[in-house]
């Protein structure tokens, strides 16, 4: 992500829609992939990406530059996905579901790659499904993003143990899905 | 270390490579002696580093954006309404006062502050009236003493008014 200036995050703090749209650029894209690989559905992602901005703009006066203003956003973003995923997981009874919509796209392409990558990517999805929010977005932020564990406990404002509890149990349950067998 | 000890490192900070990890020279040991903890450790790589490793980033869909900056702008509109708003209505009451012709506010403005000014000193106003009452009383009078005639009747009257007042 690239670096964002103490002057650009004070110019987006007293309403410049410029600024802040540098702001948007520079994290949107992380923002979208850990909502969307959280949430596992595109229309979620959307809307938990446009609450997590419209919170960061309204909270940005209020940012206090005593943390790094990329782990602000990163935790904004991921507590606002897994408390989206939660409410979202209550209303359907906990069932999660694995959304088809969300890795449709590369399949009607005619190459084989396209094929591969959307297979890859519906095995991804199955496997984020089976974890509950908290481990989801620790794999996410682990696996996906490339965070390493204090950056994740910052992130998600958590004991670095509790990172590794987290991690420990995601992986031990993603050790028991189908696939190659490890037997002890 | 024992293969639970392993196993337990193998899926956490040997696997992602810790630099807190400092039992990592253990864990290979026990490896290099452990046939069930090596093929753990392929399984764990391929079902969890192998499925995550392929993952496309993707930038959000240009929508996301143009929603934001509409609910932004839109607030921050609401929030220019309303002092605009007050501000027009402030300026809409000045200038209905000013609109006004000048004699006419002159005029009542004279008025205003007189009935302020004998609202607030009834007492000057009573001795004002008093004042005036006796000094009649006491020019009637001495024309009664002088060349006054048949005049009795209005002498008392006078008197009797004077009482009232006083």
């Amino acid at each position: 992500m690239p670096e964002i200036s103490n002057e650009l995050i004070m110019r987006a703090a007293k309403g410049d829609v410029d600024a802040f749209e540098e702001i948007y650029k520079a994290t949107s894209r992380f923002v979208y992939n850990v909502a969307l690989r959280t949430t596992n559905n595109r229309d979620n992602a959307s809307e938990v990406t446009q609450d997590v901005f419209l919170k960061v703009y309204n909270s940005l006066r209020n940012f206090a530059f005593r943390s790094s203003f990329k782990t602000w956003v990163y935790r904004i973003a991921v507590n606002t996905a897994i408390n989206h995923c939660k409410a979202r997981s209550r209303h359907e009874r906990g069932r999660i579901e694995y959304d088809p919509a969300v890795h449709d796209t590369e399949v009607s392409g005619s190459a084989r790659s396209g094929l591969d990558e959307a297979e890859s990517e519906r095995r991804m999805a199955h496997l984020l499904g089976l974890l509950d929010p908290d481990q989801r977005a620790c794999i996410v932020l682990r696996e996906i993003e490339g965070l390493d564990y204090r950056s994740i406990a910052d992130t998600l404002g958590i004991n670095i143990n509790t990172v590794r509890s987290r991690l420990k149990r995601a992986r031990e349950r993603l050790m028991k899905a189908p696939g190659k067998e490890w037997r002890p | 270390m024992k293969c639970d000890q392993a196993r337990e490192l193998i899926l956490t900070d040997y696997m992602d490579s810790e630099p807190g990890c400092g039992l990592r020279h253990e864990v290979d040991e026990h490896l290099r002696q452990c046939v069930s903890c090596c093929e753990f450790r392929e399984v764990a790589r391929e079902k969890i580093i192998g499925q995550f490793a392929s993952a496309r980033v993707e930038d959000p869909p240009e929508f996301v954006w143009r929603g934001i900056r509409e609910k932004i702008m839109s607030k921050a509109g609401v929030s220019h309404g309303i002092l605009a708003n007050s501000a027009a209505a402030i300026r809409l009451a000045f200038s209905s006062l000013l609109s006004i012709p000048r004699p006419v506010a002159v005029l009542v403005a004279g008025v205003m502050i007189a009935i302020l000014l004998l609202s607030a000193a009834p007492g000057m106003r009573r001795r004002a009236l008093y004042g005036y009452l006796n000094e009649q009383i006491t020019f009637i009078a001495n024309l009664d003493d002088g060349e006054a005639d048949g005049s009795d009747i209005f002498d008392t009257d006078i008197q009797i008014g004077a009482d009232n007042f006083l």
